[in-house]
């Protein structure tokens, strides 16, 4: 082998050197980034479990709401909406969707009980709609917690 | 026993089984936001705690745009404010809150033969 061919096969070695190891590193970076995601995503959820859970005995015990558990739940968005950008790098497409069909039934429902929650009024009406909450919210958390167990496999 | 006292006393009975109500208008007050509501429904279980779920003002008469900086404090908090007026003035009060942008609920209480005879919460 010539020096110029040695040359040139050194030259192409270190390039496709240089690149499988960007490549390694990025890879290895994605891999990380996307273990912080579902940490991220999993410990919101359990916040969120645990706020509706505590709505919840509010209601059995005292039949009212508190509002300031649905701006709980809405500040327990902001791991989600901060990642939402890179969710893309959770590999099933599925569970991406799961992702964001939860926190948007999440955002719609505290969006619908806006102003509605914590009366003293004991008419029918508004009782059964108080009781239609804690119902929406009870399912929330049942999801939550589906989701959750998903994202920690 | 004033109007104020016994509409105090009418809500204090009427919650007593379902919250832990205090009256705010003894000589042991608490302070929220600044201002002294009158009458505090707190979570009742687990004990001990203080979780705030309802306040309420009880304005028997004067004008509403006094008690507007009062209101807006009390309604600052995480509680539920109930702003309580006279049922003739109901419609008055709702008209007020909705203007001034306060975030309260209004209840009504009528009064017959010198006792509370209803408070109607919304």
């Amino acid at each position: 082998m010539s020096n110029f061919t040695s040359l040139i096969l050194g030259a192409l070695l270190a390039i496709a050197g240089g690149y499988i190891g960007d490549e390694l590193r990025s890879w290895r970076e994605r891999a990380r980034e996307r273990k912080a995601i579902r940490v991220c995503v999993v410990d919101e959820l359990r916040e969120i479990e645990t706020t509706i859970s505590n709505m919840h005995q509010v209601w059995d015990t005292a039949a009212t709401f508190h509002p300031s558990y649905v701006t709980d739940l809405i500040d327990n968005t902001s791991a989600y909406d901060t990642l939402r950008p890179r969710l893309f790098l959770i590999r099933k497409g599925e569970l991406r969707k799961e992702i964001s069909d939860f926190y948007k039934k999440l955002k719609d429902t505290a969006k619908k009980t806006e102003g509605k929650l914590g009366t003293l009024a004991q008419t029918d009406e508004a009782t059964n709609e108080q009781r239609g909450f804690d119902t929406a919210f009870q399912a929330i958390g049942v999801e939550a917690k589906t989701l959750r167990s998903k994202l920690e496999k | 026993m004033d109007e104020r006292r016994k509409i105090v006393a009418r809500i204090l009975n009427e919650f007593g089984g379902r919250f832990r109500p205090f009256d705010n208008t003894g000589d042991d007050k608490k302070v929220i936001a600044g201002q002294f509501p009158d009458v505090i429904l707190m979570r009742s279980e687990p004990p001990p705690n203080s979780d705030i779920l309802f306040l309420m003002k009880i304005e028997t008469n004067g004008d509403f745009v006094s008690r507007l900086s009062e209101w807006q404090a009390l309604s600052s908090t995480p509680s539920v404010l109930y702003i309580v007026v006279p049922k003739s003035r109901l419609d008055e009060a709702k008209k007020f809150v909705s203007a001034t942008g306060v975030r309260a609920r209004v209840a009504s209480y009528e009064m017959e033969n010198d006792e509370v005879k209803g408070i109607q919460y919304e």
